[in-house]
C-alpha cells in the first residue's frame, strides 16, 4: 500500500455544504443538459449547455447555486443574504444569463430565478454603500 | 424504472489494502481495446459486471433508505462530477450523528479508499413485469 497517498475518507468525512448543493443540482439535471464547471470560481459555479435535440437545443447559460440546510422563506420568497455585490455585478456584465438557484439541502428542493429578474432597478445593484446584497427568489419558481 | 444495486466493500473487489478511485470505477483516461479514449470504462468493477450508477440515484436512494443503519456510509459508484472548486466529487448516502444525509466526497483518480469503504454499484434495470395478454 502506498503510504504517501492518504485514504480519501479520513480527510474529508463531510464536505462543504455548498459542494453538496452543487453536486445535488448537477446530478438532477435533465438528460442532455451538460454541466460544465468553471476554470476558476469568480462568482459563477458553472455553465449549462443544453444538447437535447429539443427546442432548447444549444441554449447556454451560467449557474450560481446558493445552498442552505434551512433556507429563510419570507412572504413567498427564498431569502439569500450576504451575496457578494461584485459577483452580482459580474452576472450583469456577462453576455450570458445567469440562473440563480437556491437549494434546500434538507428537503432536496430548489428554487430558481434569472439574474435579470432579481432586481427592480440597476440602482439597487450599483449603490456602493454595502459589499453584499440580499437576493429574493420567488417560492413559486 | 427500478434499478438493481449491489453494495460491495473495496476489499470485496479484491483490494484488501484499499484501492485508488481509478482502480475501482475507472477514470477519464481509460481507453478501449483499440486505444481510443473510453472514459470510466475501466476499474475492477468491470470484471465483476458492475455498472456505474446514474447521477440521480443517490438523491432517490437517500429518500428510500430511511432505515439506513447508524454510522453507515454508502459511496455511490458514479462518474464523478467536477464542481466549481475544480474537484471531482461523488455522492455519499450516510447516516451520521445528525441523521440521514446526502454528502459529497472528493473522488480524484488517485484518491485512495479504505478496504472497508462501501460502494454502491448498479446491476442494471429490473426486468419489466410481463404484461398479461
Amino acid at each position: 500500500m502506498n503510504k504517501d497517498i492518504p485514504t480519501n475518507q479520513s480527510g474529508e468525512a463531510h464536505s462543504h455544504l455548498g459542494d453538496q448543493g452543487e453536486l445535488w443540482f448537477a446530478a438532477m439535471l435533465p438528460a442532455g443538459w451538460a454541466w460544465q464547471p468553471p476554470r476558476r470560481d469568480l462568482g459563477k459555479d458553472g455553465l449549462i449547455v443544453i444538447r437535447d435535440g429539443t427546442k432548447l437545443h444549444n441554449i447556454e447559460f451560467s449557474i450560481q447555486i446558493k445552498t442552505s440546510a434551512r433556507p429563510t422563506i419570507v412572504d413567498g420568497h427564498v431569502v439569500i443574504p450576504s451575496v457578494s455585490r461584485s459577483s452580482v455585478q459580474y452576472w450583469f456584465a456577462s453576455p450570458l444569463p445567469t440562473l440563480v438557484v437556491a437549494v434546500d439541502l434538507t428537503k432536496r428542493t430548489g428554487w430558481f430565478a434569472w439574474h435579470l429578474d432579481l432586481f427592480r432597478s440597476p440602482k439597487e445593484l450599483f449603490q456602493p454603500n454595502t459589499k453584499t446584497v440580499t437576493i429574493r427568489i420567488p417560492q413559486a419558481n | 424504472m427500478k434499478l438493481r444495486i449491489a453494495l460491495l466493500r473495496v476489499s470485496d473487489l479484491g483490494f484488501p489494502e484499499g484501492a485508488l478511485t481509478r482502480e475501482i470505477i475507472g477514470s477519464d483516461n481509460d481507453r478501449d481495446l483499440f486505444g481510443h479514449p473510453a472514459p470510466f470504462t475501466g476499474g475492477r468493477r468491470r470484471e465483476f459486471g458492475l455498472e456505474l450508477c446514474p447521477h440521480d440515484l443517490a438523491p432517490h436512494l437517500c429518500l428510500e433508505y430511511a432505515d439506513q443503519p447508524a454510522g453507515e456510509r454508502l459511496h455511490i459508484a458514479m462518474k464523478p462530477i467536477t464542481l466549481s472548486d475544480g474537484e471531482p466529487r461523488i455522492f455519499v448516502v450516510a447516516h451520521g450523528p445528525s441523521g440521514l444525509s446526502l454528502d459529497a466526497v472528493r473522488a480524484k483518480s488517485d484518491d485512495r479508499w479504505a478496504p472497508d469503504d462501501i460502494f454502491v454499484f448498479s446491476l442494471g434495470r429490473e426486468p419489466e413485469a410481463q404484461e398479461q395478454t
